[in-house]
C-alpha cells in the first residue's frame, strides 16, 4: 500500500513536473550594481514574457543563499499591453523589503512551487528567520514610540570571559511595526523572478542568479555657478545637488588656474577608475588593479557640510581668497578672474569622491543681489500644535486671465481674473486695480470689495486692446491692520503687472508681476530650519515668491527607529540600543544621550570601562621597565581602549555634571523617568529656528539672520490650542440656537400653544397606514441607504418607529429591508418595541427587519422584487439616498403602491416629488418625527428651527445690503465655508 | 437601566464630540482618533449580524416554502460561494472571488444602473405635463436648460440661450437648492440636539 502510494505521488509529481512549460520562464535576468549610491542596491532586470502569455504580475524573490529566496516586489503589468521595450528593471534599493503585519506567520513556499523550491512568500514574522538575516543585511525597525519607551523590556548579554557584558532592550517582532532591511556592500544576494498570469498561474521561476552590491562615488553636482561680486569683493558659488544624497559626508568648492585643466581631468579620471576598481574588488576580482594615486589639483576655498547648503560664499581679502574652514589663504586675481576656474566635490562617507563640471566666475555688482523681504515665523494659532507659520513678504495679488465678457467679443469689454494671497497678520478690505496706458495715463480704476477673484474692466477703445496697458495694485487695510503704522506701506501701490496682446492667442495675456520693482519670478525662497537637536540646519522648502505663507508642518514624534542588534529566540525579541539623545549639549554641540535603563547602563558602562582598563598595560615599574604583556599587544588596540575609556567616562559624568541629563536621572521613579524624557526630547526635536534665502539659482543669493521674535527667541516651539477661533462664528450660533431650543422649550412646557405649519407628507401617514390595512397587503419602509453615523438615518428610523406604532395597532404587516449592517440590529429594536408599546409584541417577526445588500444596487434589485412579489400597499422612502432612489420609486409606482418619500439629499428631491404621492423635503425629514411625537418638547425645538430660519433671513438681507453699499465686514466675518 | 445606560454614553460622547468641533488640542484629536479606531473594530463585527439575518430571512423562505422561495437558494449560495472563493483563494486579481466579481457583480450593477436611463425618461414625462401653473413654469424652465445643454439649441435659438440655461442654473435652481441645504442644516443640527439632549429617544428602540 505504501509503495503504491509513493509511486502514486512520484507519478503525480513528474506530470506536474513535465506540465510545466518552460516558455513561461523569464529569461536573461540579470543583477548590476546601482551607480552612485552608498552601496545599498542592486538592479535587476530581465526579459518579459510575450504579450499571448497575458501576464499580470512578476514577482521578485531574494536571499543571502540560493536555497531560500523571499519575496521582494512586483512589477504589475497591464496584460492587454504587456511591457513594450522588450526590458523590465526592478530596483532593489531604499529599504524596499520589510516585515510588517501583512508577513507571514512562518516560513511558507510561494504559490505553486513544489516542496523543496527555494521560492518563499514575504520574510515571515519569525524571529529565528529575521535574526538569521541580521548578518546580511542593515536591519532597522520602526515601533511606536509608546510602545519603546513602555514595553521595551531589559535585555543584559551572558557575561564574555573578562565579564563584560551588553545592555539591549527588547521587543517581540509583533511590536515592530515595520522591519526594513537595506543591503550591504560588499555581500552576495541571489535573486530570481517569476511571472503570474491572469488566470493566476504562478510560472516556473528563472534560475537564481546573483549579484554584489557596492559602494560607489557619489554622482557629480550640476550646474555650478560662480558670481565674482566686485564691489563687496565677495565669491559667491551656487549648484545643484543629484537626486541620492544620503550618502554625501561633505561637499567642497576648488578653484585652480585655467592652466591647470589637464591637470584636474586626470584627477577626475582617477576619481573614476577608483571607482571602478573598487565595484570590480568587491564583486571578487582579484586581478583589478587600483589606479596610480592622483592628488587633488586644486586649492580648497571651502567646505559645506553634507548637504546642508546648495549655496556659499567666500570672502576676498588682500589678493586671497580667505578659506574660513582650513584658517588659510589663497591667492585669487581679481584683476584677471576669469583666470581662475571652479569645481565641487562631493565625498561620502567611504571617502569616494565626485567631481563637477568646470565654471567661471562672472563679475556682477551688489545691487543685484536679491532684497530680502519680511519675514516671521510663529506659532499656527488654533491648531493642533503641529505647525508653525512661515509668512513672507507682503500681500500679494496678480491678474491670471483676461477674456471677453460675454459672448460678443466686443475686445473693450473684458473680465479679468485675480489670484489673492493675503497674509494673516494683516486684515484687507479691498484691493485697488488703476489701469494705466503706454503713455503714463490712468484710464480706469477698479476697486474690489468683495474679493471673488474676478472683476470686470472697460477699455476706453480697442486700441489698448492691441497696445496692451500697464495695472498698478494696491490694499486697502481693515480694523486694526489699516491704524498700524506700520501697515502703511501696503497702501501705496507696489505691485505692478504689464497686460499685452499676446500674437497666438489674439488675447490679452498677463505678464509677470513685479513688487517694488523686482520681478518676482525671478527669485526662489529657500527656507532652512533647525532644531534644538539637529547639528545643522537643513533646508526645508524651496518656494516660488508668489507663495507668501505657508504651514512649516512640526509633527509630533509618534515613532522610534532603531537599527536592530541581535535576536533571542527564547524570549522571541529582537535586540536594539536602548540609548536615546535628548538634545545638543550647547556647549560642545555633541548630543546629550542617556538610556532608558539609567542604573543597568551606569553599571555596564563601569564594566566596560574596567574592561578596557584590563587592556591597557600596567605603568612601567620604578625602574622604567615595560610590562611583558605590553610588547605583545597592538598598540593600535590600546589607543582605541584609551580612547574608549575617555569616551565612556565622559559619558558617565555627564549623567551626572550636565543639568539636564543630572534633571533626567534624579528622578528615581522609572516612569515619571521616561515621562520627562519624552517631554524633554519632543520638546527639544520639535523647536525650530529659521532664517531664508532669496536666490536666482544661479550664486546672485542673500542669506537672512536667523528670525528672533518679539520677546527675543530663536527657536519657535509650536504649542496646542484649546480653542479654535476659526470657529467662532458657528459656536455662536450653536449658542444662539441651543438657547432657542430651550426657549421654544419653556415656551410649550408654560403651556403656550406654538403653531406648526401642517406638512402634507406627514399628516397622509395615517392615511397610508389605513390603505394597506383595508387591502390586507404589507407596508415596506426604506431607511435610505446610509449608515447610523447619518442624522438622516436617525431620523428616518424614528419615524419607522412612530409607522410601527401605527402598523401594530391596524395588525398591518410592516417590511423593513436594511442596507446597513449597524442600521440593522437598531430597526429590528426599534420595530420591536413599536410592536410592545402597541399591545401587539406576539405579531413582531424578527424576519420582518432583514438585511439585503450593501451594495447600492443589489439593494435595489432586492426591494424591487420584494415590490414586486408582495404587493405591498404603502411604500415609505425615508432617509438619504442616491441613484437608486428612482428605481425603487418608478417600481413602487407601476405596482400602484401609495408612496410617501423623505429626504435631504437635494439631487434626489425631484425624482421622489415626480414619482411619489407625498414628499417630505429636506428638513421636512427632520420635522417628521417631532410632529408625529406631538410632545410638546419636540415641537419646541421645531419652532426653535424657524427662529433661526429667521435670524438667517436677517443676516442674508443685511449682508446683502451692506455688501452692495461696499461694507464687506459682516460677509467676511462669517466663514467661507 | 437598560435605557439609561445608552443613553448616558450617547449624550456624553455627543458633548465630547461637539466640544471636539471647537478643541484642536493634541489630548482632543488623540482622543478622537482613539475613538476612530475602535469604530474602525467594532464595525466589522456588525457584518456578522447582516449575514445572520439573510441567513434567518432566506432559510426561513425556504423551509416554509414561501412564493418564490428558490431565489432564496441562489441567494444563500452567492453570498456563502462568493465568500469561500475570497477565503480559499484570495481576492487578487485572477483569483475566483474577482471573476466573480467582474462577470457577475458588475455587469448585473451596471444592469440595474442602465434602467435609470428609462425610469428618468419616465419620471420626465411625468413632471412635464402642463397640469397647472407650476407644472407650466416647470416645463418652460426644463425645455430652455435642455436647448442650453445640446448644439441644436445654440443652432435654433442662437449664443442666447446659453446665457438663459446658465441663469436658470446659477440663480433659481441654486437659490433654491441652498434653501433647502439651509432648512437641511437646521433640521440636523436640531435633531443631533433633540439627541444630546435626551429629549428624542427613538433611535434607542420604541417609544420616547
Amino acid at each position: 500500500m505504501r509503495k503504491t502510494l509513493c509511486f502514486l505521488a512520484f507519478f503525480i509529481l513528474t506530470i506536474i513536473v513535465c506540465h510545466s512549460d518552460n516558455s513561461m520562464i523569464v529569461r536573461n535576468l540579470t543583477v548590476e550594481d546601482n551607480p552612485y549610491d552608498d552601496g545599498t542596491g542592486l538592479i535587476i532586470r530581465f526579459e518579459p514574457l510575450d504579450r499571448s502569455a497575458r501576464i499580470i504580475e512578476y514577482r521578485l524573490y531574494r536571499g543571502v543563499t540560493p536555497e531560500t529566496l523571499f519575496f521582494i516586489g512586483s512589477v504589475e503589468v497591464n496584460p492587454n499591453t504587456g511591457i513594450p521595450g522588450g526590458e523590465v528593471t526592478f530596483y532593489d534599493k531604499d529599504s524596499r523589503v520589510y516585515v510588517d503585519v501583512d508577513s507571514p506567520r512562518r516560513m511558507r513556499n510561494e504559490r505553486g512551487q513544489l516542496p523543496g523550491s527555494p521560492i518563499y512568500r514575504a520574510v515571515p514574522r519569525d524571529v529565528g528567520v529575521v535574526g538569521s538575516l541580521l548578518e546580511h543585511f542593515y536591519t532597522f525597525g520602526v515601533i511606536d514610540k509608546n510602545i519603546f519607551y513602555r514595553k521595551t523590556t531589559k535585555h543584559l548579554s551572558e557575561p564574555t570571559e573578562e565579564g563584560h557584558q551588553e545592555l539591549l532592550g527588547g521587543l517581540r517582532i509583533e511590536d515592530f511595526l515595520i522591519i526594513y532591511f537595506d543591503l550591504m556592500p560588499g555581500k552576495e544576494y541571489f535573486y530570481s523572478v517569476l511571472a503570474v498570469d491572469e488566470r493566476r498561474n504562478f510560472h516556473p521561476y528563472a534560475p537564481i542568479i546573483s549579484g554584489i552590491a557596492s559602494d560607489n562615488q557619489p554622482q557629480p553636482a550640476t550646474n555650478l555657478y560662480v558670481k565674482w561680486i566686485e564691489d563687496t569683493q565677495v565669491l559667491n558659488f551656487e549648484f545643484d545637488y543629484p537626486l541620492f544624497t544620503g550618502d554625501i559626508a561633505q561637499t567642497s568648492i576648488y578653484m585652480i588656474d585655467r592652466a591647470e585643466i589637464d591637470a584636474f581631468e586626470a584627477y577626475k579620471q582617477f576619481m573614476f577608475e577608483l571607482d571602478k576598481w573598487n565595484r570590480l574588488t568587491t564583486e571578487g576580482d582579484t586581478l583589478a588593479v587600483r589606479p596610480s594615486e592622483i592628488n587633488n589639483p586644486g586649492q580648497l576655498l571651502t567646505v559645506i557640510p553634507a548637504t546642508t547648503r546648495n549655496f556659499t560664499s567666500v570672502q576676498y581679502e588682500d589678493g586671497h581668497l580667505i578659506n574660513e574652514v582650513a584658517d588659510s589663504l589663497v591667492v585669487f586675481d581679481i584683476e584677471d578672474t576669469q583666470s581662475h576656474v571652479f569645481y565641487v566635490v562631493l565625498e561620502d562617507y567611504s571617502g569616494f569622491q565626485s567631481i563637477s563640471e568646470l565654471a567661471i566666475s562672472e563679475t556682477v555688482n551688489s545691487e543685484l543681489l536679491p532684497i530680502l523681504p519680511n519675514f516671521m515665523v510663529r506659532d499656527k494659532p488654533s491648531d493642533k500644535g503641529d505647525a508653525n507659520e512661515i509668512i513672507i513678504g507682503k500681500p500679494l495679488v496678480q491678474l491670471t486671465r483676461v477674456s471677453f465678457r460675454g459672448r460678443a467679443r466686443d475686445r473693450t469689454k473684458l473680465t479679468i481674473t485675480y489670484d489673492y494671497s493675503p497674509i494673516p497678520t494683516v486684515g484687507i478690505r479691498s484691493i485697488n486695480f488703476r489701469f494705466v496706458d503706454n503713455f503714463g495715463n490712468t484710464f480706469d480704476s477698479v476697486t474690489e470689495h468683495f474679493l471673488d477673484n474676478v472683476f470686470n474692466l472697460d477699455l476706453p477703445s480697442e486700441r489698448y486692446f492691441y497696445e496692451g496697458f500697464k495695472v498698478y495694485m494696491s490694499f486697502n487695510l481693515a480694523g486694526k491692520s489699516g491704524r498700524n503704522e506700520s501697515n502703511r506701506y501696503l497702501s501705496e501701490e507696489y505691485l505692478s503687472q504689464s497686460i499685452h496682446y499676446d500674437e497666438d492667442l489674439l488675447m490679452l495675456k498677463p505678464g509677470n508681476l513685479y513688487s517694488d520693482g523686482d520681478e518676482m519670478m525671478a527669485f526662489r525662497y529657500q527656507i532652512l530650519k533647525q532644531s534644538r537637536s539637529d547639528r545643522l540646519p537643513r533646508i526645508q522648502s524651496r518656494i516660488t515668491p508668489l507663495i507668501n505663507f505657508f504651514d512649516d508642518f512640526v509633527g509630533y514624534e509618534m515613532y522610534i527607529g532603531r537599527g536592530i542588534a541581535s535576536y533571542d529566540v527564547e524570549r522571541n525579541q529582537l535586540l536594539f540600543d536602548t540609548t536615546i539623545d535628548i538634545t545638543l549639549d550647547p556647549e560642545t554641540g555633541s548630543p546629550l544621550m542617556t538610556n532608558i535603563f539609567y542604573e543597568d547602563f551606569v553599571r555596564i558602562t563601569r564594566q566596560q570601562i574596567a574592561h578596557y582598563q584590563s587592556i591597557i598595560p600596567l605603568a612601567p615599574d620604578e625602574e622604567g621597565n615595560d610590562s611583558e604583556v605590553q610588547d605583545e599587544i597592538d598598540p593600535f588596540v590600546i589607543e582605541e581602549a584609551m580612547w574608549m575609556i575617555e569616551h565612556l567616562n565622559n559619558t558617565l559624568e555627564n549623567q551626572t555634571s550636565n543639568p539636564i541629563l543630572s534633571e533626567i536621572n534624579q528622578i528615581r521613579n522609572h516612569r515619571d523617568r521616561i515621562s520627562r524624557i519624552i517631554s524633554l526630547r519632543e520638546y527639544n526635536r520639535r523647536s525650530f529656528r529659521y532664517h531664508i534665502v532669496k536666490t536666482n539659482s544661479q550664486a546672485l543669493f542673500t542669506i537672512s539672520d536667523i528670525y528672533v521674535d518679539a520677546n527675543g527667541n530663536e527657536y519657535i516651539y509650536p504649542t496646542s490650542d484649546w480653542f479654535n477661533n476659526n470657529t467662532i462664528p458657528m459656536l455662536v450660533a450653536t449658542l444662539i440656537f441651543g438657547f432657542l431650543v430651550f426657549y421654544s422649550y419653556s415656551l410649550t412646557k408654560s403651556g403656550k400653544d406654538l403653531f406648526i405649519r401642517p406638512i402634507a407628507g406627514i399628516e397622509e401617514i395615517d392615511n397610508a397606514v389605513g390603505r394597506a390595512t383595508e387591502m390586507g397587503r404589507p407596508m415596506l419602509f426604506v431607511p435610505g441607504l446610509t449608515s447610523i453615523d447619518d442624522v438622516a438615518t436617525l431620523a428616518a428610523l424614528s419615524i419607522l418607529g412612530h409607522i410601527t406604532k401605527k402598523a401594530a395597532q391596524y395588525d398591518t404587516k410592516i417590511l423593513v429591508p436594511v442596507s446597513d449592517y449597524i442600521v440593522l440590529p437598531i430597526a429590528q429594536q426599534i420595530v420591536k418595541e413599536s410592536y410592545s408599546i402597541a399591545g401587539r409584541p406576539d405579531s413582531f417577526d424578527s424576519n420582518d427587519v432583514f438585511f439585503v445588500a450593501f451594495e447600492q444596487f443589489a439593494y435595489v434589485a432586492g426591494v424591487n422584487g420584494i415590490m414586486i412579489r408582495q404587493k405591498t400597499a404603502t411604500n415609505f422612502y425615508m432617509g438619504y439616498f442616491f441613484a437608486e432612489a428612482l428605481v425603487m420609486t418608478e417600481t413602487g409606482n407601476m405596482t400602484g403602491a401609495i408612496q410617501v418619500a423623505g429626504t435631504d439629499a437635494v439631487t434626489q428631491i425631484p425624482f421622489f416629488i415626480t414619482t411619489c404621492d407625498y414628499t417630505l423635503i429636506g428638513e421636512e425629514l427632520y420635522a417628521a418625527s417631532a410632529y408625529l411625537s406631538k410632545d410638546p418638547m419636540i415641537l419646541g425645538t421645531l419652532k426653535s428651527q424657524d427662529y433661526t430660519k429667521l435670524i438667517i433671513i436677517i443676516c442674508i438681507l443685511v449682508g446683502t445690503i451692506l455688501s452692495t453699499i461696499n461694507v464687506t465686514g459682516m460677509i467676511n466675518w462669517f466663514p467661507a465655508e | 437601566m437598560k435605557r439609561t445606560i445608552p443613553l448616558i454614553i450617547v449624550i456624553t460622547l455627543c458633548f465630547l464630540f461637539a466640544a471636539h468641533t471647537f478643541i484642536p488640542h493634541k489630548i482632543s484629536q488623540d482622543f478622537f482618533d482613539w475613538y476612530l479606531d475602535w469604530v474602525r473594530a467594532i464595525a466589522p463585527f456588525s457584518v456578522v449580524l447582516g449575514i445572520m439575518s439573510m441567513t434567518m430571512n432566506h432559510s426561513a423562505r425556504i423551509q416554509r416554502k414561501t412564493p418564490n422561495w428558490h431565489y432564496s437558494i441562489v441567494t444563500l449560495v452567492g453570498l456563502y460561494f462568493t465568500a469561500a472563493a475570497g477565503f480559499i483563494w484570495g481576492t487578487q486579481e485572477g483569483t475566483p472571488y474577482m471573476w466573480i466579481f467582474r462577470n457577475v457583480q458588475m455587469p448585473m450593477g451596471a444592469t440595474m444602473f442602465a434602467l435609470l436611463a428609462f425610469y428618468i425618461a419616465s419620471a420626465a414625462y411625468k413632471a412635464f405635463r402642463a397640469r397647472s401653473a407650476e407644472a407650466t413654469v416647470l416645463l418652460l424652465a426644463a425645455i430652455v436648460v435642455m436647448f442650453g445643454q445640446v448644439p441644436i439649441g445654440v443652432q435654433m435659438f442662437g449664443e442666447g440661450i446659453l446665457d438663459v440655461t446658465q441663469w436658470i442654473l446659477d440663480v433659481p435652481n441654486l437659490a433654491s437648492k441652498r434653501g433647502i441645504a439651509l432648512g437641511v442644516g437646521l433640521g440636523m443640527v436640531a435633531t443631533s440636539l433633540r439627541i444630546m439632549l435626551g429629549i428624542e429617544r427613538t433611535y434607542l428602540g420604541g417609544g420616547q
